[in-house]
């Protein structure tokens, strides 16, 4: 597995980590009460603090992520034989190397999770028009920025694993 | 009607005429990542020109002499 894939993966992971960690937050403020379907204020408080979180433990996840397969590429590197600190240094560098055909795909799979954004903004507008509780259209989108998240990443595996054409 | 261009290469038959070059030296020659020569040896991602480019020079030979392509029914 490549590079790419598994920080793909990581990325994967870092989303559904807090997908699961709102959800779980929720339900307990749930059945505390201290959240309910009347209030946005709330909401939006814990969906904002959700975003921070996801943001910081993205970057927590890439860095311990990075770390690891540095480890784990000087390690094989040392097997092999090449225990120089240069070679092992440019092993690292090279597995990392980001180019045209990468590219390509993030593009392809950027583009693919704005059409969920855009189906989750629907949605949401849906909602309203049939008289839904205002939360739900914030969970709708908030739903919809998490999921579009995950789509993007699984997209990009999907390329990674069949290739990607230019056109 | 549109024409389906397949885009073929001889990678792999040059990488061996070239002393068995492994991938990740031609993908360092190229400036790529060895994931990218492997997909475009495989056939799974069609380069930029300046990648082709780039490629045929790795190896010292034309661009038609790595790339070639076949033209498929009309789409």
């Amino acid at each position: 597995m490549s590079y790419q894939e598994k920080r793909t993966i990581t990325e994967i992971f870092s989303a559904l980590l807090i997908l699961i960690a709102y959800g779980l937050y929720i339900i307990n403020r749930f059945h505390a009460h201290t959240i309910n379907m009347q209030e946005l204020k709330p909401w939006a408080s814990a969906m904002l603090i959700f975003v921070g979180l996801g943001i910081i433990a993205t970057i927590i996840i890439q860095i311990l992520f990075h770390i690891l397969l540095s480890i784990s590429i000087a390690v094989k590197e040392s097997v092999a034989g090449k225990d120089k600190g240069q070679d092992i240094n440019k092993a690292i560098a090279n597995s990392m190397v980001g180019d045209e055909m990468h590219k390509l795909i993030e593009l392809k799979s950027s583009r693919m999770s704005t059409f969920f954004y855009g189906f989750g903004f629907i949605a949401a507008l849906v909602s309203i028009v049939l008289s839904s509780p205002l939360p739900v259209m914030l969970n709708i989108l908030f739903g919809s920025w998490l999921l579009g998240w995950i789509f993007e990443g699984s997209v990009r595996l999907i390329y990674y694993r069949k290739g990607v054409r230019n056109g | 009607m549109a024409k389906k261009i397949e885009i073929t290469n001889n990678i792999r038959k040059l990488r061996f005429f070239a002393n068995e070059m492994t991938q990740q030296e031609l993908a360092e020659k190229a400036g790529v990542s060895r994931q990218t020569i492997v997909a475009i040896e495989a056939g799974k991602y069609s380069p930029s020109l300046e990648l082709a480019f780039l490629i045929a020079d790795a190896f010292g030979v034309k661009i038609g002499e790595v790339f070639d392509y076949e033209m498929k029914g009309d789409k």
